[in-house]
Formats: structure tokens, sequence, C-alpha cells
């Protein structure tokens, strides 16, 4: 085993969560090896023309980690055997933020205190009871909106992500009165671009919204919309919404990613270094502190990376599955609180109007907030007891609805394959329309991520096995969020609606947090307010498996703004690197 | 990027066999005796298209599936759209794993085909396949065993579209057939502001990767 150069700080994995602390430590002088196991792929010579193919990228799952080195198994409950699952995050330079859809907010001040935020609102009305019984395990963050809020913005100005403002220090819509998502928590400084254009989905969505009272928004967005250079001084081009989006490469460098917004000022330092197909198997530990890790090359040889500061940059299931494999676990709270969001549909076609869905990207997209956190908790307390529940989803009118990835889902009388689905499916392609529903679920004491015992990836170390169901919570969510989803698309002017009420649990999607959640005490959380393992105070989780709760938003800006914020910390001597529970 | 096709030493050994089988029933005239109606030219002019995977019967049967989950309307079937290609390729390339579920999932089919009809599938009435695929998407047949009927299906299903819809540089939707029938241009470096607001169908120029 080939003993490499010590470092100051050693990074496993890149993608989102690793970007900004790698180059924030870098420009802090430090010097940084990061290790990951995936290839480089450039827009230059991999996103080109042969971006553009759908099969290849999102059916075939190029860039997708296969079993051989991110092996995961799935169970709804501890009665059953957990079989291998697959998910798609990347292994790639850049990892899933080159091929994400780009859907970026700001959690709302609310999403870091649901805890007390329902205490406050339903605490004396009886009602929450049956989150008990589900064993919820709601916890706030330790964190508040108010102190991240300028690595938010941090985030948006160095990444880029664009957006009509919604609430500037409390002015609701202070830029253009019809867009901006009202309820988003206040900003210090408006978004550097604007959200991508609407669509004709978009229109006839938006309709649908407003025809209800609702108060629809272009969603914010990772991707450039016109020639704009970051803080960094990077410059790109804006968005030819070409639509090849989730699931592709962007040919033009728009869609924001770790790749193409913050590679590219780390590179320019000589203290940073990316060591890419170095597959890390194990974090070495003694007297409390890691002290290297082991990986594997592309040739198959063996290598230790010693360093002072290790930071897990994978995604959720594998920084978890490298702890726990590693015997770091000492307070028995890693992979606990699993949150993974369950699925329910709404779809539709419009006899009257063309769409054309194939012909934007999937997040050029029109949604509502109304029904999110607790934006309506008032109608909430009007429902039935077994109906009510807490939190919500942002509904949102996707795009990029090639019919490689749309065959499969049609209404439920027509059998999907013979004539009668061939008239079907050439009528309505293009008029054709399927929701967003982004429920946020809650972390319960029965989903949780362990080692599988029976399976392992090529190196013996054993899967990340997910144990996942849907509660009551989310069930009474479901029916909830379809049934406004439907009003909105009846309200459009659609013609025939299907779907799904009965929320289902996934494998995995893409939001997969929580498994290390950040805490006030060791007795119920896995790291500090900055990220920092109790147990091991040299070693920060990078990534969503911090979240102690979800949010009915995307995840991925969120994550970007806590590697700002657990750099600053490790910058500035917030934390110390002997004793996590010594920090200010 | 089109497949092309390994030297015959490279193929999985049932390829080899069937390809022998080919050239016998070619030379030796024995076509006739194919349900089937097919005859020896015909047998060679497939051969000279070349399944790389599929030999006569199985590439008989393939086409007789793809071509009832798309069906020959006012636009072309799954047949005429290359998808029995398509899947060839894939399964001497990407889906290389998948070549003996093909193989035994046919000959259960046809197996099935036979107990219930007395003959092969391809030869059996277009509502009968469909009637015996039904059969198969739901686990009725006892050629499977339990569930691999449905696996079967789904799997051909799922090549199929792929066959259908993916890019043409993989051997389906040939000239863009499929593409042209549910009124899907193919990919663009960019799509203008016009076209994206539309509520008409849009009068786009067809092209597929080997445009852009």
């Amino acid at each position: 085993m080939a003993v490499q150069p010590r470092k100051d700080v050693v990074v496993i994995g890149y993608g989102a969560a690793a970007g900004p602390v790698s180059l924030e430590l870098a420009q802090d002088g430090r010097s940084v090896i990061v290790l990951e196991s995936g290839k480089r792929r450039t827009t230059e010579q991999d996103f080109q023309r042969g971006s553009f193919d759908t099969l290849r990228w999102r059916t075939r799952g190029e860039m997708l980690p296969g079993p051989e080195r991110a092996p995961m198994t799935y169970r709804k409950s501890e009665d059953e055997d957990a079989l291998p699952a697959s998910y798609i995050m990347a292994s790639t330079v850049g990892g899933a933020s080159v091929h994400w859809s780009g859907q970026s907010w700001r959690y709302y001040e609310d999403d870091f205190r649901v805890k007390s935020r329902i205490e406050e609102l339903y605490g004396d009305t009886g009602r929450l009871d049956y989150l008990q019984e589900d064993r919820a395990a709601i916890q706030d963050w330790p964190i508040s909106y108010d102190e991240v809020e300028p690595f938010y913005e941090k985030a948006e100005w160095q990444i880029g992500i664009g957006g009509w403002p919604g609430n500037i220090d409390g002015e609701i819509r202070p830029v253009n009165p019809e867009e901006g998502n009202p309820y988003e928590a206040p900003r210090k400084r408006d978004y550097p671009f604007r959200p991508l254009r609407d669509n004709a989905t978009d229109l006839t969505f938006r309709q649908g919204a407003l025809e209800l009272g609702l108060r629809p928004f272009h969603v914010p967005t990772a991707i450039t919309t016109e020639t704009w250079t970051s803080d960094l001084g990077i410059t790109r081009p804006g968005c030819t919404y070409c639509a090849f989006c989730t699931s592709h490469g962007c040919w033009n460098a728009s869609k924001s990613s770790s790749l193409v917004s913050l590679l590219p000022a780390a590179e320019e330092l000589d203290n940073f270094e990316i060591r890419t197909e170095a597959h890390v198997i194990r974090l070495n530990h003694e007297n409390g502190r890691v002290t290297s890790v082991t990986y594997v090359d592309e040739q198959g040889d063996v290598h230790e990376q010693p360093g002072d500061i290790f930071i897990l940059g994978a995604y959720t299931f594998q920084n978890v599955r490298l702890m726990l494999h590693s015997g770091i676990d000492a307070n028995g709270q890693i992979g606990k609180y699993f949150i993974n969001r369950p699925s329910i549909k709404v779809s539709a076609t419009f006899d009257d109007r063309y769409l054309n869905g194939w012909n934007g990207p999937a997040v050029q997209r029109q949604g509502v907030d109304d029904f999110n956190g607790e934006n309506i908790a008032e109608r909430k307390l009007e429902l039935a007891e077994d109906a009510f529940f807490i939190r919500g989803a942002f509904i949102g009118s996707p795009s990029q609805r090639f019919p490689l990835q749309t065959f499969g889902d049609h209404p439920d009388d027509i059998r999907g394959w013979g004539a009668e689905y061939k008239d079907y499916f050439t009528e309505n392609l293009n008029r054709y329309i399927s929701l967003q529903l982004l429920m946020e679920p809650l972390p319960y004491e029965d989903n949780y991520i362990d080692l599988d015992p029976n399976y392992t990836d090529r190196f013996g170390v054993p899967a990340a096995r997910v144990t996942n169901r849907v509660h009551s919570n989310e069930e009474r969510m479901g029916r909830f969020i379809h049934d406004r989803g439907v009003e909105i698309l009846e309200a459009a002017g659609a013609s025939r609606i299907w779907g799904r009420a009965e929320a289902t649990a996934r494998p995995t999607m893409t939001h997969d947090l929580g498994g290390a959640r950040m805490g006030d005490d060791p007795a119920n959380s896995a790291t500090n307010r900055y990220c920092q393992v109790w147990t091991m105070p040299n070693l920060f989780v990078g990534g969503g498996a911090v979240a102690p709760t979800m949010s009915g938003h995307n995840p991925t800006e969120t994550i970007w703004m806590l590697s700002y914020w657990m750099s600053d910390a490790i910058r500035n001597g917030k934390v110390n690197l002997d004793d996590a529970s010594d920090f200010s | 990027m089109t497949t092309q096709q390994p030297p015959t030493s490279q193929r999985p050994p049932w390829t080899q066999l069937s390809r022998r089988g080919v050239l016998r029933i070619g030379v030796g005239g024995t076509a006739a005796a194919i349900a089937y109606h097919a005859s020896a030219l015909d047998l060679l002019a497939q051969e000279q298209q070349g399944y790389a995977v599929f030999n006569v019967t199985d590439g008989r049967t393939i086409e007789a599936i793809v071509e009832r989950i798309w069906p020959e309307s006012d636009t072309p079937g799954a047949v005429e759209i290359g998808v029995p290609r398509y899947i060839d390729n894939a399964l001497i390339g990407a889906y290389q794993h998948k070549q003996l579920d093909y193989h035994k999932g046919l000959r259960n089919l046809d197996a099935a085909a036979r107990r219930m009809h007395g003959t092969v599938f391809a030869a059996l009435e277009p509502d009968q396949q469909t009637a015996l695929l039904e059969s198969m998407e739901n686990d009725e047949l006892d050629e499977f065993d339990e569930g691999e009927g449905s696996e079967f299906f789904s799997t051909i299903h799922q090549h199929t579209m792929e066959g259908l819809f993916a890019d043409p540089i993989y051997g389906g939707n040939k000239d863009m057939a499929a593409w042209r029938a549910v009124g899907y241009p193919g990919p663009f470096y960019a799509i203008s502001e016009q076209s994206q607001q539309s509520f008409e169908p849009l009068d786009l120029p067809m092209q597929s990767i080997t445009d852009l």
C-alpha cells in the first residue's frame, strides 16, 4: 500500500457538497486533496453533441454509480429482506450537480424549526398524537435561517442561481409584482439573474393556478439565463433551452454545478488537487481522530491518504456507509432518521391545445407554494382529524417531456401497448403535462440506513441498506396534495386527468437526506451545528445527511449553503478539531 | 456510432449455432416446412440483413411481438421502424447480460403458442398474438416460472420503446419514423421563445444527433 503525501484537508467525493468547502479551504491556503471515485467528464469533451442522447444518459444512465462501487439495498420494513436497488446520483467529477435539474431554493425559516413551529401552531389542538404513534422523530436544526442567510447568498452569487425575488428585507415581490415566491424567507440581496422564461406548459399551469386564486411563480433556477460572470470571475453563456437537461451534462455550461461553477476556481490554486477514479473504502482512525483514508485507484492499487481534516463529500448513502463500515458510530446516531420523498402522481392531457412539453428544460417550471410548509395551517385545521397533516408540498409544472421519458405515463384505462396505446401516445405526447408534487416527508425512528448483511461492493464493503416506508402524515398529505394538483389542472382546462393519491415509498430518488443529522446534543444527533461529527472531531459530513428535516423544496442549494457554512467555521476557528462540543 | 458486429468467434454460442441453422435451411431447401410464411430467399435476405443475436425463429418471434406492441396503423409499426434491429444491437452491446433472458423467454412463448394453437407465435393471427402477450404480461403462462412472464414482457416492452424513441444512431427509429409519428422533431441546440410559447403543433425540421 502506497502512502501518499500528507494533506491538510482530504475531501471524499466531489459533488455539490464538496465544491464550496474544497475551494474555500484551498483559498485559505490549506493543501486540499479531493478523492473522487468517478471519471472526469467535461463540457468540451463529453457534453457536446453526445449529450443530446436520452437513451445514453437517462435510460442507460452512463453517469450513474453502479452496484460494483456504490451498492444499496432497500426494504420497506424490518420484517422484509432488503433487495438490491439503484439510485440516480452520479459517479463523475461534479457529482449529481452535473446532471441535475437545477431547481434551486433557499429553505424557509420554518424549515429549520419544524418541531417548534408545529408546536406553536398545533400544540394545544390535540391533533399531533398520530405523529407519536408513528414514532416521528422531528427535531429542530441547531441553526437558524438568519445565521445561514449570508451563505445562501454566497452560493447564489458564486455558483449561479437565478430567480425573481419573492421577499427582499420583508418587501414581498419587490421587483416584479407578478413574479417570485411570495412565501420565501427574506433575502438581503437580489438574485444575480432572472430564472428561465415560461413555456406553453408553464403558461397553462399558471392560468390554472391564478384561476384558483393561488400565487404562481417561476421557480428559481441554477441555470444562467444571460452571459453572466460569477463572484468568482467565471463567465458562462445563457441557456439555449435545448431541454437536454435533467440526466444530461449541459452542452453550453449554462447549468450551474460544482464542475463548471467552482472547480475552475479551485484548480487555479496550486494547493488544490483532485484525483479521479480514486475510490475511498475506509476511514482509518485512532484515539478518536481520523488519521487517513484508504482508497483504490483505477488500476486496483491501494493507497493511503493521510491528513488533518477529513470531509465526506459523497452522496448520503456513501457517506453513511463509509462511517459505519469504518466503525465510526460511537454514539449510535449514524444512519438514523433517513428521510426520502414519497411519490404521488397527477398527469393530464389537453384537447384544446398543444404544450409540446419536450421543448424546454425540466425546470422551466411555474409552481405554487400555497400548500407548502405551514402556509395553509388554518385550512389544515379544518380538515377531518384523520385527514390532518403537518408540512406540505410544492406543486409545479415540469417540462423536458421526451417520448423516451414519458411513454410509461398514460390514463389507467389504456393498456400501455397495442393499437389503442399507439393512438393515445401519437395524439397526446404533445398535449401532456405531469405535475411535480414535492412533498415534505418527516423523519421516523423506523426509517434508517445501516450496513447490509448480505451484499457488498467489489471491495467487500457492505452495501448501504435503506429501510424506509410511508407513514400516516405522508399518506394524508399525498391525498390532499393530489387533489390540489387535480384542481389546478381542471382550472387550466385539462381534458383528461389521471394520477395516484396514495403516497408510495421509493428506494430512493434524488432527495435522500438524514442519516447523520446535526443537533445540539450527541445523544440525539450525529454532528454539531457545523457538520462536525461529535465522536470524531476532525471529520465533517457534507451533503444532505446532516439534515434533521427535509423541507418541501429541492435540497441542493441548502447543501451548497451548508458547505460554505462548514468552511467558514473551519476557516475562522469556530470549531475545535480536538473536541466537537467546543465550538462558538 | 452504429454497433459493429463482432466476428463470429466472439458471439455467444447459440448465435453461432443459429447462423449455421440458417444456412442449413437455405441450402437444404427445407424452408417450406417452416410454419410461418417465409421463403428461403426471405430468410437469406434476413440473414444478410444480419441479426447478431436472434436466430431465424427468434427473429420472427421478436418481430411479431414488437409489432403487436406498436402496430402499423396510418404510421409505420415497430418492425418497419427497425425495433428488432435496435434490440439485436443492444443485446450484442449494452444489454449482453439479457441475451439468455431473451433466448429463454422467446422459447417459452413459442412453447405456449404451440400448446394453445399448435404453431409458433409468429404464425398466429394478430389477435391471438395479442391475447398471448397479455397472458404473458399477466403471468398466466405455465411455460414461465413465477413472475418471469411479466418480467420478460416488461423487458421487451421497455426495449421496444427504446427502439422506437431512442436516436436512430442505435439502429431503431428508422428515418425517425417513430419521432415523426408522435410529433417529436429530435434534438436541437437551441429552441426559440416563439416555439416554446406556441400552443400549436410545431413545424420544425426533423433531425437526429448526427445532424447536430
